[in-house]
């Protein structure tokens, strides 16, 4: 296996919903690192790879991994996978599927994973995976769930006819997330200037509210160390916007913070209005938005089960590429080799 | 041995229902009885309200209960993001209780931990103080349950136990120095089997052959086996392995709510072993105990049986060596395995096959076999003898079923049969389980005797058995036989009632049928299996430790039963041996239904004429 240079190697799959293609484009990438002998890691955030969906308990797409892959999961995992793995480190780390292993695989075969749940676990497990001489490891996401994402240094968006089944929807949805991925990095040294307040969690409006007395009139920056919600986010932007506080820089941890919001289209809304304000937004952290995949397969809840349905895939495809600036690849149609280098450009 | 310090616990008690709140109340109220300080929130609030509840409060765990439905997981995956970016999972362990959460769905969704709502109240304590492991371990660790033991088998009826004497000393003499081809066969069987030397196999196998019907012989030798039969295919085997090997039962249950109720047990007679085992597993699951592997009825007509993992496209699984063994490989060690070996010409090896296998249990009734079953009675009493010894050697007791009590024999005529056969079991060592039956047999439907009720006749045999003998019980076969129609509910109900009565009784074991089981027109359906089970074990919630009281009726039915028993055993101690009895018909005659079989007639031999 050839090493990679130390570089940005951690790729992260986020869906916007369950069934959105996460496992397929997993997939894909893998093969397509077998294909050039690059050694993988492979974790995920929540459990995947098992046979059927645990919600809808639709046939899902398997992870099938090859010799050499480093992989981290829970132990019971191993139970119903059929690779054969040896176990290099027991991590301490427990999921509610028992103490998250790092392996080695030694015959390629399928594997359910169950990996970190928590940002600062999922740290923990890609340094330990690194010091295996993974060089390039991709993080599975799990349902809608981001957060732990932040750890990583690209990352790929899955979605699809399983988010919704408007497809002007979805498109102006993705032009939102690709937007929030085009907020600047803060500028070095700003965090620790005398201007800037620091407030670590915006939760109802009212939160914000109880902020405006704490701000005096030289503090035009304002960091939010850990997270805002929505409600918090529209009366925030509403105090700047119409000059309540003298806030000209807004700095939040990175774009995740503003995408487990509920409505990512009315997120992107409030910071769009702060720019056209001409206060300026940026984030700590910014991992890279490698590119989007389309995926028109959805679940039909009928009666009391789920069955397969599509939506108009070039349709999709179309819409979505007219309102992103991001490549957007239909997975089962792109060569794996383009999907794989566009990771780490 | 080192004391760990109970350290009390911070617990945030989140109810996302907006309704449903009465499971994390308890939780609540439990945890707070075991020392913790708790805050139980209430149900609904905004999602925002209650991370800045989780942030200021420090907790060491918040517990969220929601049942899942549309929607919900990808709500709860969120929620889960927003205690992560808050930076509350750094301290906080996050769990979520409610319908439909399986661990896997509780990793999907980022929480620590996940209990569904089969989950104990006590499960969910040990795991916030840090004692899972002894918990869950405790729980579904089920320890193989010796029926027998317990019981003295002194019979109290000091009349009846000298009429059995006489009945059974009788026919030990009439059957010594005879032999029959059934007999014969278990000898060689069983050298064949501890023979390693493979010119003598040879030769042992011929003469094997000798003495079976030439479709075995086909079956054995060439493969042309009885309609519908066929080998196990090795990739149902390699299928069977590989969905076992990673499949485990999801949080198994009991079906009993107390450790006096009696065990439960169900058939497997699919024809394929290989369904056989997978109804096996899934009712594992459901908590049942046993199972009573029943032959194919042609299986017990033919001279000889068939050797290898057979399957059989129609009822009954062939008892071949291969497929009792693939059946005890599969079956938790902790569940029981009967295997069905009185009816018909293969009894003796029926039994040592079984033993060879690793089964727990047989089943011999040398009355039942002759009359209900076509067998005929000097053959089946010299097979059975020898079959109950046979037991004896594998340590395996025998249960004996009443059905001849289907047939309209009289219950006082069945029971006195299976008494017979237990003293048979006493005098050669092996130890035997009473089985009435709990039906509306054509005797009572005729006579009037659950007129009024199903409960005084029923507890009325118990009742009479348990005065005569000190012997374990286990009515079958099954339980509510002739109650039960093709609705499923109507069947389910009519096998809790008579589950019920059981546990009120303090009876050992019953077995049950599938809702399905008389109107399937085919193979059982596993829903129907459950249906059973879980309705017994409702019954046996419903039920604890109190008791179904009988009206004065049911003193009036014993004492009428223990007399007519005693009048029977007389006429049979009166005959010159057991097939005398059962051929005189005073078990069990023309009027009543029952004739003496005829499959075996005239096979029983002296010892020395092979």
């Amino acid at each position: 296996m050839k090493k990679e240079p130390q570089q940005k190697t951690v790729t992260g799959i986020v869906g916007t919903a369950k069934n959105t293609g996460k496992t397929t484009t997993l997939n894909c990438l893998l093969k397509e690192a077998e294909r050039r002998s690059i050694s993988v890691g492979i974790t995920g955030i929540g459990y995947d790879g098992e046979e059927a969906d645990t919600v809808t308990l639709l046939p899902k797409p398997r992870i099938v991994v090859h010799p050499d892959s480093i992989v981290a999961t829970s132990e019971r995992c191993l139970e119903i996978s059929t690779a054969p793995v040896e176990i290099l480190h027991r991590t301490g780390l427990f999921t509610s599927l028992g103490e998250i292993l790092i392996t080695r695989v030694l015959r390629a075969g399928l594997l359910v994973i169950a990996g970190p749940g928590k940002k600062e676990e999922l740290c923990i497990i890609l340094d330990k995976m690194k010091q295996y001489e993974a060089g390039r490891i991709f993080v599975d996401g799990s349902l809608n769930r981001i957060a732990p994402m932040s750890a990583v240094d690209s990352v790929i968006f899955t979605t699809g006819g399983s988010r919704s089944t408007d497809i002007a929807l979805l498109s102006s949805e993705m032009h939102a997330i690709e937007s929030l991925f085009t907020v600047p990095l803060a500028p070095a040294g700003i965090l620790s200037a005398p201007e800037c307040v620091e407030v670590p969690l915006l939760l109802e409006p009212r939160d914000v509210d109880d902020l405006l007395p704490v701000i005096r009139g030289d503090h035009t920056t304002l960091f939010i160390t850990k997270y805002i919600s929505q409600a918090a986010l529209v009366r925030l932007t509403d105090c700047c916007t119409n000059g309540i506080v003298p806030i000209q820089k807004i700095i939040f941890p990175d774009p995740f913070v503003l995408l487990m919001n509920e409505n990512i289209i009315n997120t992107y809304k409030s910071i769009l209005k702060l720019q056209n304000h001409s206060i300026s937004v940026s984030y700590r952290c910014l991992p890279k938005l490698a590119y989007i995949t389309a995926n028109p397969f959805f679940p039909a809840y009928e009666g009391n089960t789920y069955s397969p349905q599509y939506l108009n895939g070039t349709e999709l495809l179309m819409q979505l590429r007219k309102s992103c600036s991001t490549p957007v690849f239909d997975t089962q149609e792109t060569e794996p080799s383009l999907l794989f280098n566009a990771c780490f450009q | 041995m080192v004391t760990e310090i109970f350290q009390p616990k911070k617990i945030l008690c989140v109810p996302l229902d907006p309704v449903h709140d009465v499971g994390i109340k308890l939780i609540n109220a439990e945890l707070v009885k075991h020392g913790h300080t708790t805050e139980l929130l209430a149900p609904d609030l905004p999602i925002e309200s209650i991370i800045k509840k989780a942030a200021a409060g420090r907790y060491d765990f918040i517990l969220v209960s929601r049942t899942l439905g549309y929607g919900i997981a990808e709500l709860l995956a969120r929620f889960v993001d927003q205690l992560d970016a808050a930076g509350i999972r750094e301290r906080t362990k996050i769990v979520i209780g409610g319908k439909a959460v399986t661990p896997e769905l509780a990793a999907e969704l980022g929480f620590d931990k996940g209990f569904d709502e089969h989950a104990s109240i006590e499960h969910i304590t040990a795991y916030i103080e840090g004692r899972e492991a002894a918990a869950q371990s405790a729980s579904i660790k089920k320890v193989k349950k010796n029926i027998p033991s317990g019981h003295s088998y002194t019979f109290h009826h000091k009349e009846i136990e000298a009429l059995l004497e006489r009945i059974v000393d009788k026919t030990l003499r009439w059957s010594e120095g005879k032999t029959t081809p059934g007999i014969r066969r278990a000898h060689l069987r069983e050298e064949i089997l501890h023979t390693k030397e493979n010119a003598k196999h040879e030769q042992l196998e011929l003469q094997y052959h000798e003495l079976c019907d030439r479709e075995i012989v086909e079956g054995n030798s060439e493969h042309h086996f009885p309609k519908g039969v066929r080998i196990v295919r090795n990739d149902e085997l390699n299928d069977l392995e590989k969905m076992l090997n990673s499949h485990n039962p999801h949080n198994p249950v009991t079906i009993q709510h107390n450790a006096g109720q009696p065990l439960v047990f169900k058939f497997l007679g699919s024809g394929c072993p290989v369904m056989d085992i997978m109804h096996g597993k899934i009712c594992e699951r459901w908590g049942i105990d046993g199972f009573l592997i029943i032959n194919p009825s042609w299986e017990a007509r033919y001279e000889g049986l068939l050797e290898g993992m057979l399957t059989h496209e129609n009822d009954g699984t062939i008892t071949s060596l291969e497929n009792i063994r693939l059946m005890k490989r599969w079956l938790d060690p902790a569940t029981l395995l009967t295997v069905r070996a009185h009816r018909g010409l293969n009894t003796p090896e029926t039994t040592l096959l079984a033993g060879e296998a690793g089964a727990d249990l047989t089943k011999i009734d040398l009355v039942y076999g002759s009359l209900g079953a076509g067998t005929d009675p000097e053959r089946l009493t010299m097979d059975g003898i020898e079959s109950i010894r046979i037991a004896g050697k594998y340590k395996m007791a025998f249960d004996i079923p009443g059905n001849d009590e289907l047939s309209g024999v009289p219950a006082w005529k069945t029971l006195a049969g299976l008494l017979i056969n237990v003293m048979l079991g006493k005098k050669l060592g092996t130890h035997a389980i009473l089985k009435p039956l709990f039906c509306y047999g054509p005797h009572i439907v005729l006579n009037g005797q659950m007129k009024l009720n199903f409960v005084d006749y029923n507890a009325a045999k118990i009742h009479a058995l348990k005065e005569i003998v000190d012997c374990p019980i286990w009515p079958g076969e099954p339980i509510a036989f002739m109650t039960q129609t093709e609705d499923r509910v109507q069947s389910a109900n009519a096998t809790s009632y008579h589950a019920s009565l059981a546990a009120s009784l303090g009876v050992d074991a019953i077995t049950i049928a599938s809702t399905d089981e008389a109107y399937s027109r085919g193979p059982i359906s596993i829903a129907s299996r459950i249906d059973s089970i879980r309705a017994v074990t409702d019954a046996f919630r419903f039920m604890g430790n109190a008791d179904i009281a009988p009206t004065p009726a049911m003193q009036a039915f014993k004492n009428q039963l223990i007399e007519k028993i005693t009048e029977t055993l007389r006429a049979a101690a009166e005959a010159e041996h057991l097939p005398d009895a059962i051929n005189k018909g005073i078990l069990g005659n023309a009027e009543d239904g029952a004739y003496p079989g005829k499959f075996g007639k005239g096979t029983v031999t002296s010892a020395g004429i092979q």
